[in-house]
Order: C-alpha cells, then sequence, then structure tokens
C-alpha cells in the first residue's frame, strides 16, 4: 500500500511550523509499514489529481497569499471535481481561507477565493491570538472512531482538538456547511458562533496550527484511513503508540481550559 | 510640565533605590511608574544625552551587538549608558534612564546606547530621533505578540526618522530593503562564512523580492536567508556594504575575519555572532572611533549569560546556551553537533508571553541533524511548560519515545542530566562517573524565561560542588 500526499506551496505557505503535519502524515505511514510519497508542489507546477490522495495546504503571510491565488485559481475545476470524488484534504489558516467565496480587507475589497466551498472571510479589526480547544462535533467523532483507536491505559478519550490560532481574518460558513466542532476554549471561526473550521465530505479547513497534527494523532489518523478507505476500499489501521502525542494533547487541555 | 518631570524623576529614581536596596533588579518598574507621572519622560531624559542616542533593534543578536558596541565605545574612552537585555520595552528603556541621570537631572553619560524591541520602536522614535539605527536581522519570533514579519519590518521601517543614520545588514534582504530610497544609510555584510553553502535546505524567510515578489536569486547562502542575493526581475540586489568581513575562519574559541586587509578577531563562536560584531563595528565607525579601539573592544568583549556560557557541575561540564527561534536554533545545533565527544542534552521550552506564547516554531527548526547523531546522544531530557510538545517534536525528527525522558521541573531535570545514564548498565564497558563527566559535555538549552531560573540552578549546583570539594580536603 501507498499514500502519495501533494504538499502545495511549502515554500510560500509555511508560516506556523505547518510542515510537521506533513511530517506527522508521513511518519504514521512509515511505522505501520505503509509507503508514502510526499511531492513538495510550488508555483507553476501542476498537481496530478488523479494520483493525489491526501493534499495539504498550510498557512502563510498576507503577501504570500495573494502570490498563489492565481496560480491556484487555475487548478480550481480539478480540485473540485477530486473533492467530489472523495479527495483527502487539510487546509490551515490561509490555506483554509483560501478554500471559500472570498476575502474581504478593512477596506472592503473583495479578493475573490478558489471558491470550491460555500463560506467566506471577513478582516477584523483585532487579531484571534492564542491557544485553542475545539470539542469534536459528535458525528465527526463517530468518523474518527472508525479509524483511531483511543488506547485506554492513558484515560484520554480524544474528544477534542488542540492549538494555537492567530488570524485576523474572521470566517463564516454558509448553509449546508459544518465545523469541526465548537470552540470550548479560544476564537475559532469568528469569534461569535463558537464554531470551530469547516468540513466538507474529506475536506477539512482549520485555524488550528501548533501545528495541527503532531497533538492530534487521532485526527492526523482521520485523513490516512480516508485516504487509504478511497484508494484500497479499507482503511483499518494498525494502532500506534502514542504515549507522548496523549500527553501533549493532554497537557493543553488541563492547562488551558478554563 | 516641568513640575510632572521633576516628580516622575524623583519618584522613578527613589523606587529604583529602595528596589536596589531590597536586592531587586529595578528598571522596568520605576520606568512604569515615572512613565504614569510624565508620559514624555524619555523624549526630556534622552535630550540630555550630548552625543545623541544609538538604538539597536531586530531579531537576533540584539543584546550582544549593544554589548560589543558598548565594550568599543568604553575602550574609546566614552561614558555611555545603556538598558540591560529584556528591559527593551518603553518602561524598561524609561527606567535605564532614570538610573542613569542624576536628581539634579544630569546625565551620567555622554552616548546613550539602547537595545529596542520590534514592536516599541514605533513608540520610541515618537519621543527621540536616534542619532544611528542599527538593523541586526529579521526572522520569525514570537509572531503572537507581533503578528507576521511583514508587519514588524513595515512598522521599523516607516517609524525610522530621516535623519537617522542607518547602519543594515546587507546580507538580509528583509533588513538590506529598509534602507532602498533612503540617503544616509551604511550597510555591513560578509563575502562568504564557514557555513556559506551554494545551495539551502533550511527554512528561510524572505524567500521573494521585497521590491517586486519574485523569488530571489543567490549566489551564495550565509544561513537562514542571509547571503549573496539579487533579483532577476527588478534589479533589488545585496547593496555594496560599507564595511565588509573578508577571510573569515572560526578559529578556536572565536573568530577571526579581515576588514579592509586589517586583521580582527571576536572571542564568540557562531557566524551570527560575526554580524553582531559587524554591526557594531559600522556604528563605531560612524561615531568615529579608530579601528584600533575598535579591535581592542572587539577582542576584549566577554560573552553574555546564557550564551555558550561554561558550568563546571558536581555531574560534569556544561554549556547554558538561550534558545527562541528556529535560526538560533539550527545554529546551535550545528555547534552541538561538531562536539565530538558522546553528549548530553537537556532542552527546556516555555511559552510565557518573553518566549513566545505559540510554540509551533520547534517544527521549523532542524531536530532532524541532531537525531541523525543520535547514537552519540547519551540522553536527552525535555522540561519546561511545554516538555511533551518538545518531546513530541523530537520523536517526529527520529527519537524513539524510550530515548526521551520527561521531566518538567527544571531542578529535577538538572539532576537527572547529571547522573549517569543507563545506557551502559548491562555491559562489561561501562564507563566509570569519573569518565562520564570528563568525556560527556551536557549542554543545556532553555528559552527565555527558562534562562534565568536555570542559570541560578546551575550557579548552585556549582557551588555545592566548590563546598564538597572544599570539605574534602
Amino acid at each position: 500500500m501507498k499514500l502519495v500526499i501533494y504538499h502545495l506551496y511549502p515554500d510560500l505557505l509555511d508560516l506556523y511550523g505547518d510542515r510537521g503535519n506533513v511530517a506527522v502524515l508521513a511518519a504514521r505511514c512509515q511505522w505501520r509499514g505503509i509507503d508514502v510519497e510526499i511531492r513538495r508542489i510550488s508555483l507553476g507546477e501542476s498537481v496530478d489529481f488523479s494520483t493525489a490522495d491526501i493534499i495539504f495546504l498550510g498557512g502563510g503571510s498576507d503577501r504570500e497569499q495573494n502570490l498563489l491565488v492565481a496560480d491556484l485559481s487555475a487548478r480550481s475545476r480539478e480540485m473540485k471535481a477530486a473533492i467530489e470524488d472523495g479527495l483527502v484534504l487539510l487546509t490551515i489558516c490561509g490555506g483554509y481561507q483560501l478554500l471559500g467565496q472570498y476575502y474581504q480587507t478593512g477596506e472592503g475589497k473583495r479578493i475573490p477565493g478558489l471558491e470550491i466551498l460555500d463560506f467566506n472571510t471577513v478582516a477584523g479589526n483585532k487579531r484571534l491570538i492564542g491557544n485553542v480547544i475545539i470539542e469534536i462535533d459528535h458525528d465527526l467523532r463517530e468518523s474518527i472512531s472508525e479509524f483511531y483507536t483511543v488506547d485506554n491505559r492513558y484515560g484520554v478519550e480524544f474528544n477534542t482538538l488542540v492549538g494555537f490560532e492567530n488570524h485576523s481574518g474572521k470566517t463564516y460558513l454558509g448553509q449546508g456547511l459544518k465545523p469541526l466542532g465548537k470552540v470550548i476554549q479560544g476564537y475559532g471561526n469568528n469569534s461569535e458562533d463558537e464554531s470551530e473550521g469547516v468540513r466538507y465530505k474529506n475536506v477539512f479547513g482549520t485555524y488550528l496550527h501548533g501545528p495541527l497534527l503532531p497533538k492530534n494523532p487521532h485526527m492526523a489518523d482521520l485523513l490516512l484511513g480516508l485516504a487509504l478507505k478511497r484508494r484500497y476500499g479499507s482503511g483499518k489501521l494498525e494502532r500506534l503508540e502514542d504515549q507522548i502525542e496523549t500527553a501533549a494533547h493532554q497537557a493543553v487541555v488541563s492547562r488551558f481550559l478554563t | 510640565m516641568r513640575a510632572r518631570f521633576w516628580t516622575a524623576l524623583w519618584f522613578g529614581k527613589i523606587i529604583s533605590s529602595v528596589m536596589k536596596f531590597l536586592g531587586r533588579k529595578g528598571t522596568t518598574l520605576p520606568g512604569a511608574i515615572a512613565l504614569k507621572i510624565c508620559p514624555f519622560m524619555i523624549k526630556s531624559l534622552a535630550s540630555l544625552f550630548a552625543e545623541g542616542a544609538i538604538i539597536i533593534t531586530g531579531t537576533n543578536g540584539k543584546t550582544t551587538t549593544n554589548n560589543l558596541l558598548a565594550a568599543i565605545l568604553q575602550t574609546a574612552g566614552k561614558k555611555i549608558a545603556f538598558n540591560r537585555e529584556g528591559a527593551n520595552m518603553l518602561t524598561g528603556i524609561t527606567g535605564a534612564l532614570l538610573q542613569n541621570t542624576t536628581f539634579t537631572g544630569k546625565p551620567l553619560a555622554s552616548i546613550l546606547l539602547l537595545e529596542v524591541d520590534e514592536a516599541t520602536l514605533p513608540a520610541l522614535c515618537k519621543q527621540l530621533t536616534p542619532r544611528i539605527a542599527v538593523i541586526t536581522n529579521f526572522f520569525r519570533d514570537q509572531l503572537d505578540r507581533y503578528g507576521e514579519l511583514d508587519t514588524t519590518i513595515k512598522l521599523v521601517r516607516q517609524s525610522l526618522p530621516p535623519e537617522t543614520e542607518l547602519i543594515l545588514n546587507a546580507d538580509d534582504p528583509l533588513v538590506a530593503q529598509i534602507g532602498a530610497g533612503r540617503s544616509r544609510v551604511y550597510y555591513y555584510g560578509a563575502d562568504s562564512i564557514p557555513s556559506s553553502r551554494k545551495k539551502s535546505t533550511e527554512t528561510r524567510e524572505g524567500r521573494f523580492c521585497t521590491q517586486c515578489g519574485e523569488e530571489l536569486a543567490y549566489s551564495l547562502f550565509h544561513y537562514g536567508q542571509l547571503g549573496i542575493y539579487h533579483c532577476l526581475n527588478c534589479g533589488f540586489k545585496r547593496p555594496d556594504p560599507y564595511i565588509e568581513a573578508k577571510a573569515v575562519y572560526q578559529a578556536s574559541g572565536g573568530i577571526t575575519f579581515e576588514i579592509d586587509k586589517q586583521p580582527f578577531r571576536l572571542n564568540l563562536q557562531g557566524s551570527y555572532n560575526l554580524y553582531n560584531a559587524l554591526a557594531a563595528f559600522s556604528a563605531a565607525e560612524r561615531m568615529q572611533i579608530s579601528r584600533d579601539s575598535i579591535r581592542q573592544g572587539l577582542q576584549q568583549y566577554i560573552p553574555d549569560a546564557g550564551r555558550m556560557e561554561p558550568f563546571t557541575l558536581p555531574g560534569g561540564k556544561a554549556t547554558l546556551t538561550l534558545v527562541k527561534n528556529p535560526t538560533g536554533f539550527n545554529q546551535v545545533i550545528r555547534t552541538i553537533t561538531e562536539d565530538p565527544r558522546e553528549l548530553r542534552l537537556l532542552i527546556a521550552i516555555n511559552d510565557l508571553a518573553a518566549d513566545g506564547r505559540d510554540i509551533s516554531w520547534l517544527w521549523d527548526v532542524d531536530f532532524e541533524i541532531l537525531a541523525e547523531r543520535k547514537a552519540d546522544i547519551r540522553k536527552i531530557i525535555c522540561a519546561g511548560l511545554r516538555a511533551e510538545d518538545m518531546a513530541l517534536r523530537l520523536k517526529y525528527a527520529g527519537f524513539l519515545e524510550k530515548e526521551l525522558t520527561l521531566e518538567p521541573s527544571l531542578e529535577k531535570a538538572v539532576l537527572l542530566l547529571e547522573q549517569d545514564s543507563a545506557k551502559y548498565e548491562l555491559t562489561d564497558d561501562r564507563p566509570t562517573d569519573d569518565q562520564v563527566k570528563e568525556n560527556n559535555p551536557m549542554y543545556i538549552l532553555p528559552t527565555y524565561t527558562a534562562l534565568f531560573p536555570m542559570r541560578d540552578i546551575l550557579v548552585r549546583r556549582k557551588t555545592d560542588l566548590k563546598r564538597n570539594k572544599a570539605e574534602s580536603i
């Protein structure tokens, strides 16, 4: 078995240690004897959506994001078709915002997004910065439990996602789009409706970096499981020793949950 | 207005004296109180210094550059006032000014030398026009406090008054761009350093031309985004340096280099310290200091606390060094992997305001290089408020869970580090305690808020060792 992970614009979108997310996906495959290939794609290079199992898009500064909207737009139709077909996509912060309809600047100017999902982002006047804890939605938790078996020895249920956020854009989801869960600490999508992130089919967007996947191994295994299931019909994953992952996850919950 | 000034001065100075009497450092609190009473305290006090103010800002190297420049100016017989490390925001700067002004409002020095936090620069420049401003480099550091790096650079550029002479790092494109379209700009750089390469795989900032957005081409990478670069599109390029180091060599315990074919020596290791020396060199030159005084000042400078600072502990020799961002941490990793002996390592990561609350930067550090040398790492302990995150990062860099020790308490972590590890316990060639002490140096790497508590622990351990020796005699 083999998975192909596309890391889009690693040279442009790597603001918050995002390469850690890809490293985690790769390591968790290797530890299980699953072959993995990382393809780093930069401006002007093409993505072969038929070979892609997981696509990762991280966050960048505003200047760098503007540079690649045009580049990605050229591929948005193919990307949309692949998404409908169940392609696994993880997007963080700036990469998350790009999936939406537009980003509205402080002066009211609308910078078009890739228009893949029905949501939009509006510049806020205050940066939303800090540790975040979200309670994962029930049905998402069920999908996770299909691939990730909680190790009872550690007494941690993994009903939460933990991370760090740093964004000024406020994202508002359209009808029919679900968030990843409910914010129980921090700001989330917009600091108003308690929602955090977005999911649609096998597409996930979130403001959580830290990076996201090391401390949330259940989320990492969800992505791997979904990709294996799509490609090979079964996404069964062998359980790994997640002692340090669990300790790091729990340390955030115990310390910051007020 | 005057009444406010005198009230603030006297109040501040009295509180400062009381705190000193109680054994506290006493710069920030008196500064904060004086600023409350008289918001333009910095303006009033700074204008008293006859030869003006020199400020140093940038991400890394502010403290070392400040101290090197102070050493040079003092060697040349100048009287200077400067702020202590960490006191680089408005309150700390005011505190330092209070300490350097008498109760009768006379300055105790002729030159004011200030290291300034990047985010504080705009507010400071509203109160004083620096004679010289030195910018060291721009790296990703404490993003949660400043927002994105671009924003920080923009703030710095906009707040520097046109009358101020700028001393800029030519080799850092993010710093060099600040000189574009300005007069009175003096650049420093190095034609090549021992780590210079044709290609780079390091995480680096500012890959793209700040003028036009095109990717920058490099004929040589020094480290991070520092190097000899040019833009193929718009012609932006590394400016010709006013002070350029050539023939840079890593010497034992320091660095040697040439400026205009004259030799200089610095008793600090690490290429980043060469840049700190060049920044101080350029500023001193602009202050009309002789090359002889510059040479003497650089050579006499003794390293600061927590920057490759050596300690002899009961469990062996230890080196303490601050880590605070990916570029700095990569430099430290490179330095310690050059040590051919088997190592013991303690990394203490905190996430308080002064460290940066966001610890995702740990994933931009090349711990993979450390993992390649793991056969030579006898023990590795992760400590501090984010001990688990550090251990997790090392796990994904290639260490096994069983090779990592988690000990959040700094004190306990030091004791564990000093004890011999169990690595050789089951074999005959287990080294004796003395061999371990001699041959297994300890490296202790804390972030900012862990540095001083850690240093206190090491100083105490050192004293314990002395006492034990005295008793055995």
